[in-house]
């Protein structure tokens, strides 16, 4: 009987490097729906982490809402331009341009109550995702979390200071030593607030112009018109 | 126009910063939670 495991039984060819093979790796194991390793219990968790999901969905859902209305606003000032201008024109109807204006008074109501509900969910997501950062990368934030809300109410300030926050937000939402470079994404949002914010207050100091400079003769003759008589 | 216009496109920047951060932290709690329970048998 041959006991000598380290040689081939005689008549069987073995390649040179097949002894060298490793064996297989035993099959993983089933996924469970938990990552724990077989025998652990759920860790003890960092307890100043909390989601920011469930304020992000809220969020997306106020920002899609946003959009459909800005849509519909869009509609609402080309009706209040074709309305009063066919009315200056004497083509309209003062009932149409009345219920024009009507329907963008109630868009821009509807568009300061959302920008309010905007302003506040958004800077409580801001405020749960800076304070989160001890928790996620290991060290203090930058400032004091509080001031995650109030920097953003600051005149002038206002424009950089929220913006190097949303980067140490980005950067430091990363285990300790993986804490990456400053984000693109934040740079392009940051561009595009800021300039929908200048071109925001230019147009509002432009449609005040005009009110105050309105020609008021053209309004006033266009209400002063002779009635048909029946 | 222009200035509704330039509101849509920064709630839809907005939108993806919000999305892109809340998953960031979120994934890497995670991998937090998996490196505890490595770390920490019962």
């Amino acid at each position: 009987m041959n006991d000598d495991f380290s040689k081939p039984p005689p008549g069987v060819d073995i390649p040179p490097d097949a002894s060298r093979i490793p064996p297989p790796p035993p099959p993983a194991p089933a996924r469970t729906s938990l990552p724990y390793a077989p025998g652990t219990t759920a860790p003890t968790l960092p307890a100043s982490f909390v989601s920011p999901r469930p304020l992000a969905f809220t969020l997306q859902v106020i920002f899609g809402t946003w959009i459909v209305l800005t849509i519909l606003g869009m509609f609402a000032v080309i009706r209040v331009r074709s309305a009063s201008t066919a009315f200056l024109d004497g083509t309209g109807d003062f009932a149409d341009a009345t219920s024009a204006d009507d329907m963008l008074a109630a868009f821009n109501l509807l568009n300061l109550l959302l920008t309010l509900v905007t302003i506040g969910v958004f800077v409580a997501w801001f405020y749960r995702c800076y304070s989160n950062l001890p928790a996620l990368s290991n060290r203090d934030t930058d400032r004091n979390k509080k001031s995650a809300i109030w920097w953003w109410f600051v005149p002038f300030a206002t424009w950089v200071v929220p913006y190097k926050m949303a980067q140490e937000i980005w950067t430091s939402s990363r285990e300790p030593g993986k804490w990456g470079s400053r984000s693109g994404l934040i740079m392009v949002w940051w561009g595009i607030f800021q300039v929908s914010l200048s071109v925001m207050r230019l147009v509002q100091s432009w449609a005040q112009s005009a009110i105050n400079s309105a020609d008021s003769y053209e309004v006033r003759d266009a209400f002063c018109k002779p009635t048909p008589s029946t | 126009m222009i200035a509704i216009a330039f509101g849509a496109l920064a709630a839809v920047a907005a939108w993806a910063v919000v999305r892109a951060i809340s998953d960031r932290q979120e994934d890497t709690h995670e991998k937090q939670l998996a490196t505890a329970a490595i770390a920490s048998p019962s």
